[in-house]
């Protein structure tokens, strides 16, 4: 994570509501406390923090793939017995009884691998950062999703693959692992429908898959935008993966445009409320109550309010803040 | 060019320049390049090389590396008596520490047609190389009428003299006698004292990509209460700069190179203060630059605490945006009677978030060094 501050508190309770141990986070080059609010729930033993390898090791690849192999270095990632990567804009839904991982285990029978879809939801024309809450604001996916489970025009979408942590050979990566020759293992990996996966998916490094009838026992809400204001400070901090494909510089801002009007489609559509897992919300006020973790995420949003408030002082963030149609609500109030 | 080779900057040039008639000058040599030295050098009409063509950017040193064998083929012929200048920058930083080093034969002898340079830059209009920085600053050392060329292709020139090089950067950067008062002299003939008694040297209005203080807006506007006038220098010409730096009596400025520019013609009773912005030992020669050229021992401020540069770029300390101990540069500044004591504010807590972010927005996002030791950034 790098500047994720006002999103961090939901994620985390939403994430441990949901039954997985200590969630392994790794930052870099914060300057809005998120790093500071993850070494405090790391002192409650919810998180286990640690900066990113590459903040120091500059030579290695890409942000979030070092990540991803440092985590496997850690004896907390060894012991686990299932493992899942999800970002700070993924929340994972399950379907059965209260949404925890205990009842996805109890209402499927015993699987190896399961690989949900990944469901996109757009800005639902928010503008402001707010109180950085995300599910209670961003309810409208770009596609219903009974439309996705039906078949959506044959829309293939991203998985995040939850993984018995026992194979002896998997490469642990962003959306699903690598099994080398996983159909002859004899083991269990399912979509979220509950259906095996073919060798078609399982033996090669597919991401994509369709997901039509996928999401019977749970899916992963994203939210890559949220609002207005917390897209230009996104388009700010840059990508984890690809670095031309968020700035301000002339190469990366037509991409930058782009990725906001690709993923800003189906306003229309009906809003969606989603089914966080039992004991979140509870969890997430205990949160917001801690002396510590309190105020920081109250600086957190101060921070990227003020970001966007610097920004709207340079010419290049006015330029993308109109490419996306942002008009500040002062501005409208001032406009009488 | 590593050597046991000590700079003396108040012993005497030793010797007088020397002379080569018909020399070949190289100023693309063949051989490998190391580093930031490439090949270039000056070569008598036998074909052996000319020594004192070595380029240097301090005492042990060098910028320059003979070519392996003397130019070839049809070379233009420059014709009369010309200087050896050395390499020419267009940075004003290196052009003024690098590119007037042997100019000090000036003084005395009017004979000159012109200075010769080995180019920096690959530029395919040669004059383009002198447009700016360049031509102001040789116009201030009263040597308009002079001819300037750097060459990008060999040249044969009738007679050439090569003096010694007496500045550079470094331990050089106290230059030798000899080139000390010829730079004061022509400099300060260029304008006469002018200006407020307290200036504060800017980077504000730089390019970004140039580096300064994270929060330098934040200092600018406190010294502006104390009565420092903001002073822009790449806006300003050469004489417009040297007026206002012999009228201060107090100088704040974070280490740039206006200040190569100041000790030349600083009057002794300015008082002098650096904030140091960038994590290097170029520091140093600014001090040794103000106490040779000017006597004044300026006050250091090492109060920084850690930098920003961009992300996933190779990283160039001079080109950093550095974090400071506000509490502490205060302290140091009103010790020394260049503000009252309090004065100097810390900024507010989303200061530095916002001056972080208008600096992404130009140049891409940041990568955090920590600084620790603070007092030990030089070495």
């Amino acid at each position: 994570m790098r500047n994720e501050g006002p999103y961090v508190l939901e994620w985390v309770a939403h994430h441990r509501a949901i039954g997985f141990g200590p969630i392994m986070v790794f930052t870099n080059d914060c300057d809005d406390g998120t790093d500071r609010l993850l070494d405090r729930l790391a002192e409650l033993g919810h998180v286990i923090h640690a900066p990113n390898p590459k903040a120091v090791f500059t030579q290695l690849g890409v942000w979030q793939v070092a990540a991803l192999r440092y985590a496997t270095a850690f004896n907390a990632f060894r012991d686990a017995d299932w493992v899942m990567t999800l970002d700070v804009d993924e929340f994972l839904e399950l379907s059965p009884g209260g949404g925890t991982l205990a009842d996805l285990f109890a209402a499927v029978p015993p699987f190896d691998l399961m690989s949900f879809a990944v469901l996109g939801y757009n800005s639902g024309g928010e503008v402001e950062i707010g109180d950085g809450s995300v599910q209670a604001r961003f309810q409208i996916p770009r596609m219903p999703l009974e439309a996705v489970d039906h078949g959506g025009g044959g829309l293939k979408s991203a998985v995040k693959t939850l993984m018995r942590n026992d194979f002896e050979k998997a490469q642990f990566r962003n959306h699903r692992p690598r099994i080398d020759g996983f159909s002859g293992l004899g083991r269990t990996w399912l979509d979220a429908g509950g259906r095996p996966l073919p060798a078609a998916f399982t033996d090669h490094k597919i991401n994509l898959w369709p997901a039509a009838g996928a999401l019977r026992f749970g899916h992963v809400n994203h939210h890559s935008l949220r609002s207005q204001e917390s897209f230009l400070v996104k388009a700010l901090r840059g990508d984890a993966m690809t670095p031309s494909r968020m700035g301000f510089d002339a190469a990366a801002r037509a991409n930058t445009i782009r990725y906001w009007a690709e993923r800003n489609v189906g306003l229309e559509n009906p809003a969606r409320q989603p089914k966080p897992p039992q004991g979140a919300e509870a969890l997430l006020a205990s949160y917001h109550a801690d002396p510590v973790l309190g105020p920081l995420h109250g600086a957190a949003l101060a921070a990227h309010r003020a970001k966007v408030a610097a920004l709207l002082e340079t010419e290049a963030g006015r330029d993308l803040a109109g490419a996306i149609g942002y008009r500040a609500t002062g501005d409208v109030e001032a406009a009488g | 060019m590593r050597g046991g080779h000590r700079f003396d900057p108040d012993a005497p040039l030793s010797s007088a320049p020397r002379v080569v008639r018909r020399a070949h000058v190289h100023p693309w040599g063949a051989g490998e390049a190391r580093g930031f030295r490439r090949r270039a050098g000056v070569f008598t009409e036998a074909g052996e090389a000319v020594s004192e063509s070595i380029c240097l950017r301090g005492p042990n040193l060098a910028a320059t590396l003979m070519p392996e064998a003397p130019p070839e083929g049809e070379m233009e012929g420059l014709a009369g008596r010309w200087l050896f200048g050395g390499l020419l920058y267009t940075h004003f930083g290196h052009l003024i520490c690098e590119s007037i080093g042997r100019l000090w034969p000036l003084a005395a002898d009017t004979g000159f047609d012109g200075i010769l340079f080995f180019p920096k830059k690959k530029f395919g209009w040669e004059n383009k190389q002198f447009a700016g920085a360049p031509r102001g600053l040789f116009k201030a050392l009263g040597l308009g009428r002079l001819d300037l060329r750097a060459p990008q292709r060999p040249v044969v020139v009738e007679e050439l003299h090569l003096p010694e090089q007496a500045f550079g950067t470094g331990e050089m950067c106290a230059a030798r006698p000899e080139l000390r008062g010829f730079l004061r002299e022509r400099l300060c003939a260029s304008e006469a004292p002018s200006g407020p008694e307290k200036i504060y040297v800017s980077r504000q209005l730089l390019n970004s990509k140039r580096g300064s203080l994270l929060l330098e807006d934040h200092l600018a506007a406190q010294l502006a209460a104390e009565g420092y006038v903001p002073v822009h220098p790449q806006e300003l010409s050469i004489p417009e700069q040297v007026a206002l730096y012999r009228a201060a009596r107090q100088i704040i400025s974070t280490d740039c190179s206006a200040l190569h520019l100041a000790a030349m013609v600083a009057e002794p009773q300015c008082q002098i203060a650096i904030v140091q912005r960038a994590p290097t030992p170029h520091i140093h020669d600014f001090r040794r630059q103000f106490e040779a050229f000017a006597g004044i021992t300026p006050l250091i401020l090492d109060v920084m605490t850690g930098f920003w540069s961009v992300s996933g770029q190779r990283v160039v300390k001079r080109e950093v945006f550095t974090e400071l101990e506000f509490s502490r540069l205060g302290e140091g500044l009103s010790a020394a009677g260049f503000i009252t004591r309090g004065s100097l504010r810390p900024p507010g807590a989303d200061a530095a978030v916002a001056a972080k972010t208008r600096i992404e927005a130009a140049l891409g996002p940041l990568s955090h060094h920590a600084l620790d030791r603070p007092g030990d950034h030089a070495a």
